[in-house]
């Protein structure tokens, strides 16, 4: 029993380290659309591979529509993903090189517009965005060529979820 | 101590620690932006865990799971997306969110499940635990792990004996990790060289420990090149303290000649530690008044600050250990506290000046003016009680009549009997009883004071002047139309007067044990040097 006790009293003594990261962050990343990735929970998805398993269960789980990583995919850059009521094209803009249009178009007009998009990247923080209204069955987004989410989009090997 | 031998130890130690690291996970689980989880909840997961009971919860866990994925959203949502986790709020979820599915219905108390052969309730109450248990089990095993085995209970008419078998799934899991990491290499080694020690200062016996024997111990092993495991004082009153702890339940339980050993060699007489679950109970891990206080339904009316409930934990925990070594729990408090001090100025890492300079400065309090935090802390229980009162008596709870007769036993209450006279015909020899009725009865009878005798009244006096001079929550005139106040007040009346009698005790040893202030003051200034000789020993090599 001493043995038992003073397990307890070594578990519970009070530390002063920095909070951890836990499944309770995963899910509030997953779900909250406000909260970006914090750098302790990125640090932590990188340096636990388990835990970045957790992550991607849990957006299958939640999100309404999984693109999987573009199949075969070829040296250049992945331009488009076909799925069955959605696709994701990446459109250079004409008036401006540095920018392009990151266009999703819903197939089924009766179901609810995705609000997020996530895009994971094995080994690297996962991006998320907050989707802008649909109008007429297309979600268009204007973002700058360097940016996470284009540079993760065109990554034929990154995991597309929508929710 | 050979390579090998330091090797294993320290491997040992490594696995230890993973394991603390996900009870301090859990315990820096956020929702909200406030913890998720009380401490007192942690605390009980830690002790399920260590203490390997955690079959039962279990069963609980996944039957709470199968009811929580008929909520929107799913399990998921249920146990994370609905802030802190708290009795109230997996009530209010489940009543909010849980969608129509057969065999399974949101009670008043619970969430129900009707299986074939009986039904099964998980309580609101039980909930914020089994929140604690999830998460600790999605921390160590993984989620992905976890929801591959509850997926049978997500199917539409999943049956009691899936359920049953997804729980003993997980308790294997879980068993498996623990073989791994739950070691009790460090706690055996601590073990021994208490047992040493005492073989060597004082013939092996228990009945011999005392607080000088305590401060010797403290001072020949914090020095020693064997570990960090008695390098502070407070780690070695606790280490002694779960020792006569642990004897005195073993001794209760069984006798001394059949003192048992915690393990899993069942020919060398080892005994599982769910097997003492009994003798644990027995020293006060389910019956801590300040963990009861914190939590629901207690903790509608703030009786205790954070500081004012650290300020009593070792008390507490010492539980009548304490009157037996009065001078090492104020040592814990002084020195204790300095020490802990230090130990943060070391992790600031301060120049070596400055860093004697805080060892010189780290005692911040003397024995007396400890006594007279523990004399106030005890007024305030006493105040807090005598609140109590008021509130309980102006709720019309019957709970008021305990609190008077325990806080003036020796009052003249003849004058009452009148009032509570049992009407009913004579020769009837059936008595009637209704405890409410007398409650109301009382609480108008209080308040029409002329009635009542110098002393009653003055004590009603006293009561509703102590009430109004607290300010904090439950407390304020406000709160008394809360009946979760109310039922605060009703479930805090047992913790508070449990705190009464440890203070009260602890003080009249304190009382008997040192005498006044000066002779108080004499044992401080001599403990002083020796505690801050012996931390510069300790921590001047890491300056």
């Amino acid at each position: 029993m001493f043995e038992a006790l003073d397990m307890i009293d070594t578990a519970i003594e009070p530390v002063a380290t920095p909070r951890r990261v836990g499944f309770s962050d995963l899910y509030t990343f997953a779900n909250d659309p406000d909260r970006d990735m914090a750098p302790e929970l990125a640090e932590a998805l990188a340096r636990d591979e388990a835990l970045e398993a957790d992550l991607i269960r849990l957006l299958d789980r939640t999100a309404i529509y999984r693109f999987p990583k573009v199949a075969a995919a070829s040296s250049g850059p992945a331009l488009r993903r076909d799925g069955d009521l959605y696709r994701i094209t990446l459109r250079p803009s004409r008036a401006e090189p540095t920018q392009i249009y990151v266009i999703i178009e819903l197939a089924d007009l009766e179901m609810p517009p995705p609000a997020l998009i996530y895009v994971c990247r094995s080994g690297r923080p996962c991006h998320k965005h907050q989707l802008p209204v649909a109008h007429d069955g297309t979600i268009q987004i204007l973002a700058d060529l360097g940016s996470p989410l284009v540079e993760a989009l065109r990554d034929g090997q990154a995991e597309v979820y929508l929710r | 101590m050979n390579a090998a031998v330091a090797e294993r130890l320290l491997l040992e130690a490594d696995k230890s620690a993973e394991l603390a690291n996900a009870f301090r996970t859990v315990a820096d689980a956020e929702a909200d932006g406030q913890p998720k989880f009380t401490e007192v909840i942690c605390r009980d997961l830690v002790r399920t865990v260590v203490c390997r009971v955690y079959a039962l919860p279990l069963l609980e866990l996944c039957h709470l799971i199968r009811a929580a994925d008929g909520c929107a959203g799913g399990y998921e949502a249920f146990f994370w997306g609905g802030g802190p986790a708290r009795a109230g709020a997996f009530r209010g979820y489940a009543e909010r969110n849980l969608v129509s599915l057969p065999g399974i219905a949101a009670a008043k108390t619970g969430l129900k499940l009707d299986y074939p052969d009986g039904t099964f309730t998980v309580t609101y109450s039980r909930m914020p635990f089994l929140s604690a248990m999830l998460e600790f089990l999605v921390t160590v095993i993984g989620y992905r792990a976890v929801d591959d085995v509850i997926e049978p209970l997500r199917a539409r008419g999943a049956t009691g004996k899936q359920v049953s078998n997804a729980a003993k799934e997980l308790a294997s899991q879980l068993y498996a990790y623990l073989k791994e990491h739950l070691s009790s290499a460090q706690s055996q080694r601590k073990f021994r060289r208490l047992i040493a020690f005492l073989d060597r200062a004082a013939d092996e016996s228990p009945d011999a420990i005392d607080d000088a024997l305590i401060l010797d111990f403290w001072l020949e092993e914090s020095a020693s090149d064997k570990g960090a495991d008695f390098k502070t004082f407070r780690a070695v009153y606790l280490a002694f303290l779960r020792f006569i702890q642990a004897l005195a339940a073993a001794q209760n339980r069984d006798g001394l000649e059949n003192v048992k050993v915690l393990g899993a060699d069942r020919s060398a007489g080892e005994v599982e530690p769910h097997e003492l679950e009994y003798g644990l109970e027995t020293v006060g891990e389910t019956e801590n008044p300040l963990d009861k206080l914190a939590d629901d339904p207690c903790s509608a009316v703030r009786f205790l600050t954070k500081t004012e409930a650290r300020s009593l934990e070792l008390l507490v925990e010492s539980d009548t250990v304490a009157d037996r070594l009065p001078l090492s729990v104020l040592r814990c408090e002084v020195f204790g506290a300095a020490q802990a001090r230090i130990t943060q100025g070391l992790r600031r890492r301060l120049a070596p000046d400055a860093f004697l300079a805080l060892i010189d400065d780290s005692v911040a309090q003397d024995y007396a003016e400890c006594r007279a935090r523990f004399s106030a802390l005890a007024e305030h229980v006493e105040r807090s009680l005598l609140a109590s009162f008021h509130a309980l008596a102006e709720a019309g709870r019957a709970e008021a009549i305990t609190v008077l007769l325990r806080l003036r036993p020796d009052l003249d209450y003849s004058s009452l009997a009148a009032h509570f006279a049992v009407t009913g015909p004579e020769d009837d020899n059936v008595i009637p009883f209704a405890p409410h009725g007398v409650a109301a009865r009382f609480a108008t009878l209080l308040a029409a004071t002329d009635s009542l005798t110098e002393p009653l009244r003055n004590f009603v006096t006293d009561a509703k002047t102590a009430y109004a001079g607290l300010s904090r929550q439950g407390f304020r005139d406000r709160d008394m139309a809360d009946p979760a106040v109310a039922g605060g007040f009703a479930a805090g009346e047992a913790p508070l007067f449990a705190l009464r009698t440890r203070l009260s005790a602890f003080g009249q040893v304190l009382a008997r044990a040192g005498g006044d202030d000066a002779a108080y003051g004499s044992q401080f200034e001599r403990d002083r040097i020796l505690f801050l000789r012996q931390f510069r020993v300790l921590y001047g090599a890491d300056i």
